[in-house]
């Protein structure tokens, strides 16, 4: 779509009759009618008018280097003052048109795709005050989204209450090993199986290290082997077989004597813990989970 | 008012009351219908040519609806060939779910306490209840389909091509928007299947490095699914995903009539893309031609839809979701088989010989902390659709032709068998083809399982409750029940099951050895039974062994119908 | 080849195209037609016959999970664990004609004023903090997630849906279940005088009751409970372990009342007994009289 405006008056052909308001420029008898001239911000008949008091485009930017011809449409502006004026508050193709008055019927559409070659410089432009203000503003606006996003983010990401997921258990010394069924105990508010082997202990996390299936105990086997994808640990948490890449994983564990003194803690690879003969509790830790090594 | 009195009154007094009120009410009529008045319309429908000037274009100017869609097609386009309609296609089955899952979130609260219960209601309490829950998930499951037909076919065609690389690229966004709409709503449900389904979908966010857990915790709301991960799914899978589809379907279907629908190769030259350059005698107006067209494949579309969600298809509830139990084959929905097959891959570099591929896995992960699943699951995974984003953009070819095109079709079908390929071994009892992906314990269990599944209606459940005889009855040589045909058969199969892996070993080796079975039938209560199936063999270590599993059955469960 | 060409350009006529979308339609609103007739004429109610089913057998999975072992496999109760479910007492009379149950009889006379379902649910869920009767070793435990047990309110739910579904099937209890409210005193012989003033002292002044148990009488939970003391006593003193000097049953009442860190019992209630806990200053705090009335009434407890 061309630039032309779509005045209700229809775009006037160049050399059209003027549009009533204005008056004609006089001795440019083809100089074609500013309004026909690409004026984007404007809409002739209605700013022109006041375009006589010094629109703020009206002068050049500072420090911006005028076309050529910009700085010469005051003298060389023909008798219609007011339409000059707003010629020149775009300081590009409506000058070049004003002050060469000869050109013959210029196109209005060639112009407007000309101005820039016509008229622009070739030196890149430096950074005026107001392209520096939007540089600033549009940096804030990014500031704002990043912002935003952090906001977003803090927002959405779950914060948990002390003693919520991750609570310390206290479980007695006859709670690890096996239950009627041969089944090893399990804690299953805090998710993990409490086995012993000989006299050593752990405490080992029910969610399998591939997926996060909750494993369970294969009783003929004497195995823990996962439903999902087939992975086998031993009872101590070992990985045998399948596409777990790791051993289960084990919350760490104090033991206590009756007394209430820590007596031993797991080590931290989270490995069987030896049961001292006076132990009379174990807490075990959800909060503090150890991750079972990998079988690589 | 006056005014319009006045005018009203003079017409009136002009041309007479009939006519008035006939001009009005057409003067109305073209206004709804942005502007064909009832004479055009009446044109429209008896298929009359268009008069000049033509009024028929004016909806697509003034009217919104009107405005987004092209007002002709070029004719190579009309027919089924090129496009199958399957981009419109898309469109209708999206909008079909939206209106099929506005109806369920009138009876559905996404609350771990009340969501199962809610589906029960809409199943058995809600009039069309069951028939909307069908529709929307079989349309679901057709809409997967569909887009990944129309993406085969935009590829085949090589519609991507210049100009059209950002369409497509648009459109595999889609595609991924697609796949989560899905993922999102099947959690819904909160039944096994859909508890840990999700489940280990989102494990996969967690295992990403360094942003998994956060991703994992964003997610789900929590360490593990629950009242927050059901409650952001839902929010995922009501607000957040359609709002992105919109948002991209408005700037694909943009680009779509920006370029116009690309011709069949054959009729263009190579490079060529006269796509727009439509000449009169060959346009095929949108009103009446297309309109109808598609009203009626539309229609098509929704009678089979819903033919087939009355009749054939249900879609199944199994039990409450049970977040301390993970039911044996757990699968992910078959979409995402694929992904499921690539976790599966036992080593970084599977074609090396076994022992070498696991020194090559060793290395990599000591070295650079990559193990196979990390590599192929998570990394690998989510490469593929940026593969597909970058078809257009990597392609030099500029010929659209068949002919022309054989590497790039070569490719295409490569990778659709590879998708395939992958897609079989995540099925969790894997299948021989594969080689690989085989889940499974030892023989004893997996008998139980496959006659009794853990979630899922096996053998066992569908024998007609009043054939389940009392009783104990031996398997190795079958009992014979009096009449209980079925019951028999029953145990005839579980005979030849138990003899089939006694001789043959299941891909991880294990042979059932020394196996006797019976299956005991108690009535617990005067409509439930009690079937319990007890498998006794020796292990590997010669010692005797035992394996029991037991379901309750009681007589109007209907599992028959399944 | 040319044949799936012309499949795939045939261009349909407009008869064929109108008809094939009225069709579509038809076929559409008689789908939706049917579908809405079977719903409301019965396949919704048969829907929910069938996972009201399902919903059985999931209780009936639970209940052999966690109750039976107290209730038994037929619902006909375990002598001194937990009271029968399965039988007209608790259920009400079965009323095959209406397919109904007809109004407990237990209920009423422990004065529960909601539904049996709402009974099995509440007790199931919250268990019980008192006994209901005194045949039951131990009140009802709790099994609802929110009061620290193992189970889902669905699972809950499924359990007493499943109790309820023996109503037509009911079954013979297995012992005395307990009738009206406070439910039968265990049978003894009468006290005599002497020792029914033994009863009052271990009731009243000596505050015996607050850490010990005698079945029917008191629920203390501190010391060792006192229900066969009598027999017990006697194999106590002829124990290894047993270091005081009572040579009967009634020298060791007196001496445990009188003396009682001289031989503590291993087991108590709540864990190991705990020397030092009971007061040692009863032989001086009782009245003589009253002491012997004790000690009379704790010998007859056999």
């Amino acid at each position: 779509m061309s630039e032309t405006p779509t005045s209700p008056r229809g775009a006037a052909p160049p050399g059209a009759k003027a549009p009533p308001g204005f008056k004609a420029p006089t001795g440019a008898a083809p100089a074609p009618n500013p309004i026909d001239a690409p004026a984007p911000q404007m809409e002739p008949g209605v700013d022109a008018p006041k375009a006589a008091a010094a629109p703020p485009g009206a002068k050049p930017p500072p420090g911006a280097k005028a076309p050529p011809g910009a700085t010469a449409p005051k003298p060389a502006a023909p008798k219609p003052a007011p339409v000059a004026a707003p010629v020149a508050a775009v300081a590009v193709a409506p000058v070049a048109i004003a002050v060469k008055p000869a050109a013959p019927k210029p196109d209005p559409a060639k112009v407007a795709a000309a101005p820039a070659v016509a008229a622009a410089p070739v030196a890149p432009k430096s950074v005026s005050r107001r392209e520096f203000l939007n540089y600033v503003w549009g940096a804030s606006m990014a500031l704002f989204l990043a912002q935003f996003g952090g906001i977003s983010f803090l927002f959405a990401m779950p914060r948990f209450r002390e003693g919520e997921v991750g609570g310390r258990f206290s479980q007695s010394v006859a709670d690890f090993g096996y239950d009627a069924n041969g089944l090893p105990n399990a804690n299953n508010v805090g998710k993990f199986w409490m086995v012993k082997v000989d006299d050593t202990i752990n405490a080992i996390y029910k969610v399998c290290t591939h997926l996060g299936c909750l494993y369970g105990w294969n009783s003929t086997g004497k195995i823990f082997a996962c439903p999902c994808h087939g992975s086998q640990f031993a009872v101590d948490g070992k990985w045998i077989a399948g596409p777990a890449p790791r051993n289960l994983d084990a919350f760490k564990m104090q033991v206590l004597d009756a007394s209430g003194n820590v007596i031993a803690t797991s080590n931290e690879a989270g490995e069987m813990l030896k049961l001292p003969a006076n132990a009379d509790r174990i807490i075990v830790d959800t909060g503090a989970k150890i991750s079972g090594k990998a079988h690589f | 008012m006056a005014i319009i009195g006045k005018r009203l009154v003079d017409q009136v007094r002009s041309t007479g009351l009939k006519a008035t009120v006939a001009q009005r009410l057409d003067d109305g009529f073209t206004r709804l219908t942005s502007g064909l008045s009832w004479n055009d319309v009446r044109g429209v429908l008896r298929g009359d040519p268009p008069g000049k000037p033509n009024n028929r274009v004016k909806p697509h100017t003034e009217a919104f609806w009107f405005h987004i869609r092209p007002t002709f097609y070029h004719e190579a386009v009309t027919t089924l060939y090129p496009t199958f309609r399957l981009g419109y296609m898309s469109a209708l089955f999206f909008a079909i779910e939206i209106i099929t899952g506005i109806f369920l979130m009138i009876f559905y609260t996404p609350s771990p306490e009340r969501a199962y219960q809610n589906m029960l209601d809409i199943l058995t309490n809600v009039p069309f209840g069951q028939l909307m829950r069908d529709m929307h998930r079989l349309g679901a499951e057709v809409m997967v389909v569909v887009v990944t037909i129309h993406m085969w076919r935009t590829f085949l065609t090589a519609s991507y091509k210049k100009p059209r690389q950002f369409t497509w690229f648009t459109g595999v966004i889609l595609l991924i928007v697609t796949m989560f709409l899905s993922f999102s709503g099947y959690l819904l449900p909160w039944d096994q299947l859909a508890l840990w389904a999700v489940t280990i979908g989102t494990s996969m966010a967690d295992a990403a490095p360094l942003v998994g857990p956060q991703v994992n915790l964003l997610l789900r709301g929590a360490p593990d699914i629950g009242a927050g991960g059901l409650l952001r799914f839902y929010l995922f899978h009501v607000v957040l995903f359609p709002l992105i589809g919109v948002i991209f379907v408005a700037v694909h279907y943009y680009k779509v009539v920006r370029y116009g629908i690309s011709l069949p190769p054959e009729m263009e030259g190579v490079g060529e893309d006269s796509a727009r350059k439509v000449g009169p005698d060959k346009r095929v107006n949108f009103m009446p031609d297309i309109l109808t067209n598609e009203l009626v494949y539309a229609a098509i579309a929704i009678a089979l839809l819903t033919i087939a969600s009355g009749t054939f298809y249900n879609a199944a509830l199994e039990t409450h979701s049970n977040p301390l139990v993970t039911p044996n084959h757990t699968v992910a929905p078959w979409y995402f088989y694929w992904l499921q097959g690539l976790i599966k891959i036992p080593h970084i570099l599977p074609v090396l010989p076994e022992a070498l591929s696991t020194q090559f896995d060793s290395i990599m992960f000591n070295v650079l902390g990559i193990t196979p699943k990390i590599l192929w699951g998570i990394i690998i995974g989510p490469v593929i659709p940026l593969l597909l984003m970058v078809v257009p953009y990597i392609d030099p070819n500029p010929s659209r032709r068949y002919s022309d095109r054989k590497v790039m079709i070569t490719l295409g079908v490569i990778f659709e068998v590879a998708i395939l390929y992958l897609s079989l071994a995540g099925i969790p009892t894997g299948v021989p083809v594969t080689r690989f992906g085989f889940v499974g314990g030892d023989p004893a269990s997996e008998i139980a399982q496959e006659f009794m599944p853990d979630e899922g209606v096996g053998k066992v459940k569908r024998v007609p409750w009043d054939q389940l005889a009392v009783g104990t009855w031996q398997i190795v040589p079958p009992d014979e029940a009096p009449n209980a045909p079925e019951f028999n058969h029953l145990l005839r199969e579980l005979q030849q099951d138990m003899d089939h892996r006694t001789r043959e070993a299941d891909p991880n080796g294990k042979k059932l050895s020394g196996g006797t079975a019976n299956v005991r039938v108690k009535l617990i209560q005067p409509d439930v039974k009690e079937f319990t199936l007890t498998i006794s063999f020796t292990d590997d270590k010669g010692q005797p062994q035992q394996y029991s599993k037991t379901n309750y059955l009681h007589r109007n469960s209907g599992y028959e119908k399944e | 080849m040319n044949f799936i060409k012309r499949i795939i350009t045939f261009q349909p006529s407009w008869t064929l195209r109108i008809i094939t979308g009225m069709v579509s339609v038809v076929a559409f609103i008689s789908m939706c037609l049917i579908t809405g007739v079977l719903d409301i004429s019965g396949a919704m109610a048969e829907r929910d016959h069938e996972f009201t089913g399902r919903n059985i057998e999931a209780g009936a999975k639970y209940y052999f999970d966690q109750c039976a072992r107290c209730h038994g496999g037929k619902g006909e109760g375990v002598d001194g664990l937990g009271p029968a479910l399965s039988y007209d007492g608790f259920l009400g009379k079965w009323d095959p004609a209406k397919n109904t149950l007809g109004q407990s009889a237990r209920l009423k006379a422990i004065g529960w004023t909601s539904s049996l379902k709402g009974y099995i649910e509440a007790v199931t869920a919250a268990g019980m903090p008192i006994k209901s009767s005194p045949i039951w070793e131990n009140p009802h435990p709790p099994f609802a997630l929110a009061y620290g047990g193992p189970l889902r309110d669905d699972q809950i739910k499924n359990i007493a849906t499943f109790v309820v579904n023996w109503g037509p099937g009911q079954v013979a209890p297995v012992a005395t279940q307990p009738e009206g409210g406070a439910g039968p005193q265990p049978t003894a012989a009468p006290l005599t005088a002497q020792q029914e003033k033994g009863k009052q002292v271990f009731l009243g002044a000596a505050g015996c009751q607050a850490c010990h148990a005698i079945r029917g009488v008191a629920a203390g939970a501190v010391g060792p409970t006192m229900n066969k003391l009598a027999t017990t006593a006697e194999a106590r003193i002829k124990d290894a372990a047993y270091k005081g000097t009572a040579k009967n049953a009634l020298e060791y009442i007196r001496e445990s009342i009188v003396n009682p860190n001289v031989f503590v019992v291993a087991e108590c209630p709540t864990g190991a007994c705990i020397a030092n806990v009971m007061p040692a200053t009863f032989g001086t705090s009782l009245q003589p009289d009253d002491l012997n009335a004790l000690i009379d009434y704790l010998g007859s407890l056999k």
